[in-house]
């Protein structure tokens, strides 16, 4: 359990240098989300954001950019523990998981599009089509 | 000329109505698919008769073990539902399994889901059967509904026992997992949000499922053909997790006819399972336990199982050592029909790729059921797990 790296998490500010893992929501979406809310959500343990409105998470596909970073940071686990995870999930009808798209700018434009849409990117690959979510 | 064009107009019109008619339903459903596959080899390395002692009394058990008469043991169960039985001579047959789940996607909300497994135990020779087949509809973001046939999610690992790629072990402790009915058809209402940070899964359920052929019970426990029937069931379990551990609770029951060769042996029987497990993931730690119960309570049959079990992540690699048991406590008959067992197992899983891992496993089952039953064995399995 990486204590430690979570705790730099929750003291980031929303500007992070260019090839830090920033998580982005649509521009009408102001709801304020933590670590461990972007985790469940990511993780599919809860189906909305916390002010009840509906959540859907978009991912890297495997192997592609910083799925990893993103894993091993806000998921605490790697892609074969998340495998396993959902492999239980999905076989026994208990939840789906997130939609996987091949790159990081098909992630922007889903989340510029979808007031529900929450998704990651590389910092310099933000522009203003979408918000970045800081803590 | 005229005519002609007239009826061109007509008929492309139709088709137009038609195609707008159909097309949205069309194109609306998504049709996705994903499996899992095992490839398991098993051997009993050695093995000596089990340890009776008292008396062979009439309970629910005859004089002797069909398994011996065959001359099977002594023999490992590495999966009791499907009999699915290791002797000493190196074998694929007993765990050896492949599934393809299906989902067709109507809308974000309501979906139809249907799964198949085929084996190769002696009784299947690889044929498939449904073990899932239902409707899901979300009535909100936090509660679905479900209905239909699924398996039946009584202990920890009961629902997802066949997916090897979700779990550290070849098999989960078998000493927990014998159970010989292990579907339902009915209907479930399931809970899944969060509270206060806290994941929340609720499910509680209804059904029953009728076996009139049941293989474990025929192979493991009577001479002759048994019709098992559950029904009345209710259950329900509460699963709570959050970072590095996971608590589960669950309470099942329901009602048992039981006909061995068309004669009712057990006729509208109570039954109830309780279960609490606890799942704990503390950095490089994996420690998994189990406590189960299976009472029968107008039979005076009590059943206690549990596992513990704990291992360390070393990068891919995850050792382990478990240790599992199943006691009987049948107190019409104190000494003569009780079934009683332990499991000494060293298991090691190497995740060499994402969605693939290789596992070795050395299992050591001491038999002390009072009759001749598996006799105490040391099985070795390999196996390949995957999901796609």
């Amino acid at each position: 359990m990486k204590f430690l790296s979570l705790c730099l998490l929750l003291s980031l500010s929303p500007i992070a240098s260019a090839d830090e893992i920033v998580v982005i929501a649509n521009k009408a979406n102001t709801v304020a989300l933590t670590v461990e809310d972007v985790r469940n959500i990511f993780l599919g343990k809860t189906r909305s954001f916390p002010n009840g409105s509906p959540a859907i998470p978009i991912e890297l596909k495997e192997g592609k950019g910083i799925r990893s970073k993103f894993n091993d940071k806000y998921l605490l686990k790697n892609d074969s523990q998340l495998r396993a995870y959902w492999a239980q999930l999905v076989f026994t009808g208990k939840a789906t998981p997130p939609k996987q798209v091949a790159s990081e700018e098909e992630i922007r434009l889903l989340v510029a599009r979808n007031p529900n849409v929450i998704g990651y990117i590389t910092a310099d690959q933000a522009d203003d089509s979408v918000r970045i979510i800081g803590n | 000329m005229l005519q002609g064009y007239v009826m061109k107009t007509i008929r492309n019109s139709l088709l137009i109505v038609v195609v707008m008619l159909t097309a949205p339903v069309a194109m609306a459903v998504e049709f996705s698919y994903t499996g899992f596959a095992s490839l398991v080899a098993g051997k009993v390395t050695s093995g000596s008769p089990g340890n009776p002692g008292g008396t062979l009394g009439a309970g629910a058990v005859p004089s002797v073990d069909p398994l011996i008469d065959n001359g099977h043991c002594p023999c490992a169960m590495g999966n009791w539902p499907n009999v699915g039985i290791y002797d000493q001579q190196w074998t694929i047959r007993p765990e050896t399994r492949a599934g393809l789940q299906g989902t067709l996607k109507f809308d974000e909300d309501l979906s139809m889901i249907g799964q198949a497994t085929a084996r190769l135990t002696p009784h299947r020779n690889g044929d498939v059967t449904p073990d899932w087949l239902y409707v899901s509809y979300n009535l909100n973001s936090a509660w679905t509904v479900q209905a239909g046939r699924k398996r039946l999610p009584i202990y920890n690992y009961s629902d997802f026992m066949d997916i090897g790629y979700s779990y550290p072990w070849i098999h989960p402790p078998q000493d927990l997992y014998g159970w010989q009915i292990d579907h339902y058809n009915g209907a479930n209402l399931m809970y899944r949000d969060t509270v206060e940070g806290i994941g929340v899964t609720w499910n509680i359920w209804t059904g029953a499922e009728r076996d009139r052929n049941n293989e474990m019970l025929n192979q493991l426990y009577y001479h002759g053909k048994i019709d098992e029937n559950w029904y009345n069931m209710l259950g329900t379990y509460v699963d709570l997790s959050r970072d590095w551990w996971q608590v589960r609770v669950i309470y099942m029951n329901n009602e048992v006819t039981r006909r061995l060769n068309g004669a009712e042996i057990h006729s509208a029987d109570k039954q109830h399972f309780t279960g609490f497990a606890l799942n704990l993931d503390p950095g490089q730690w994996v420690i998994r336990s189990e406590y189960n119960q299976f009472i029968r309570p107008d039979d005076k049959d009590y059943y206690y199982a549990s596992l513990v079990g704990v291992g360390y992540r070393i990068g891919d690699w995850l050792p382990m050592l478990t240790y599992s048991q199943f006691r009987e406590d049948f107190q019409p008959s104190p000494n003569d029909t009780d079934e009683i067992h332990h499991t000494r197992s060293a298991s090691l899983r190497w995740d060499f790729r994402p969605g693939m891992a290789l596992k070795a496993e050395y299992d050591d089952f001491v038999d002390h059921s009072h009759w001749p039953f598996l006799g105490n064995t040391k099985l070795v399995t390999l196996g390949l797990d995957t999901v796609f």
